[in-house]
């Protein structure tokens, strides 16, 4: 029998790669050919998704018709259509896509070059920030002994990558330009 | 903690809305006052983007290898005739 949490809790991937991608398809073939297109689209809207079930307290009737939601705001954004176009049910317009989803060229330079230069605490901070991951998961994960250990392992990269970000983006205005 | 690690902290805090009202509003202040801490704000607020945008990157190429795994496996094929049927519609 399942748990009542467990019919609560969200689709997994694989759940929702049978159930929702051939609806984003069906959507997305007017104005994305290709399947590489619409898969991108589709990990794009499923990225979207577990974000805002990662924040809590987000609850949708049927998690495929959100993602097809997404992916309609989506193509919005891309062929810079008309919204009445493909916004058919009127709890589509609610959906929200993150201002910064796709980064500007700034956040970009600086992500590849932190990747080379500090990729570790990029991960740290990653797990903290992005993920979200409790204290005692994150310990594990990067080998600190305490969760005091890692709590100022993250203070010390968010200082060091900090450091770097003030040196690339303001001492080197140019080297944006 | 070093004082240097306390200031990264408190302006973690900050930007997560973490304060109490009153230190956000000192918080507010010392930021008019000191272009110091205002760069150091700018930057931490600008490595938040970037963190969030190395997220999504891991996370699209995970989801790209789940993909071609998929894709790939036989027990798939009715899905993957269902996609590309409703991509030609």
């Amino acid at each position: 029998m399942i748990s009542p949490e467990a019919a609560l809790a969200p689709p997994g991937i694989d759940e929702l790669y049978e159930s929702a991608f051939p609806a984003v398809a069906a959507v997305a073939s007017k104005w994305s050919a290709s399947l590489e297109e619409v898969r991108d689209l589709f990990h794009d809207a499923l990225i979207i998704y577990f974000e805002k079930v990662q924040q809590g307290n987000f609850v949708v009737a049927s998690a495929e018709a959100y993602i097809v939601g997404i992916v309609k705001h989506l193509l919005i954004r891309k062929h810079r259509l008309q919204r009445r176009i493909l916004l058919t049910a009127h709890w589509e317009e609610s959906i929200q896509i993150p201002d910064d989803f796709y980064p500007d060229v700034k956040t970009t330079r600086l992500m590849l070059l932190l990747e080379q230069a500090g990729e570790k605490c990029l991960q740290l901070l990653k797990a903290f920030y992005y993920e979200g991951l409790p204290l005692q998961l994150i310990a594990e994960r990067f080998g600190y002994r305490t969760q005091h250990s890692a709590t100022v392992q993250k203070y010390k990269c968010l200082e060091k990558t900090r450091r770097y970000v003030e040196e690339k983006q303001f001492s080197h205005e140019d080297f944006f330009e | 903690m070093k004082t240097s690690l306390n200031e990264t902290r408190e302006i973690d805090d900050y930007l997560h809305g973490m304060l109490s009202p009153e230190d956000a509003t000192v918080m507010n202040a010392r930021l008019l006052l000191n272009p110091a801490l205002r760069l150091k704000c700018a930057a931490q607020r600008r490595l938040q983007s970037v963190v969030r945008a190395f997220g999504r990157r891991v996370m699209r190429q995970e989801l790209q290898l789940r993909f071609d795994e998929m894709i790939n496996n036989p027990a798939a094929a009715s899905l993957k005739k269902k996609i590309v049927a409703n991509l030609k519609k």
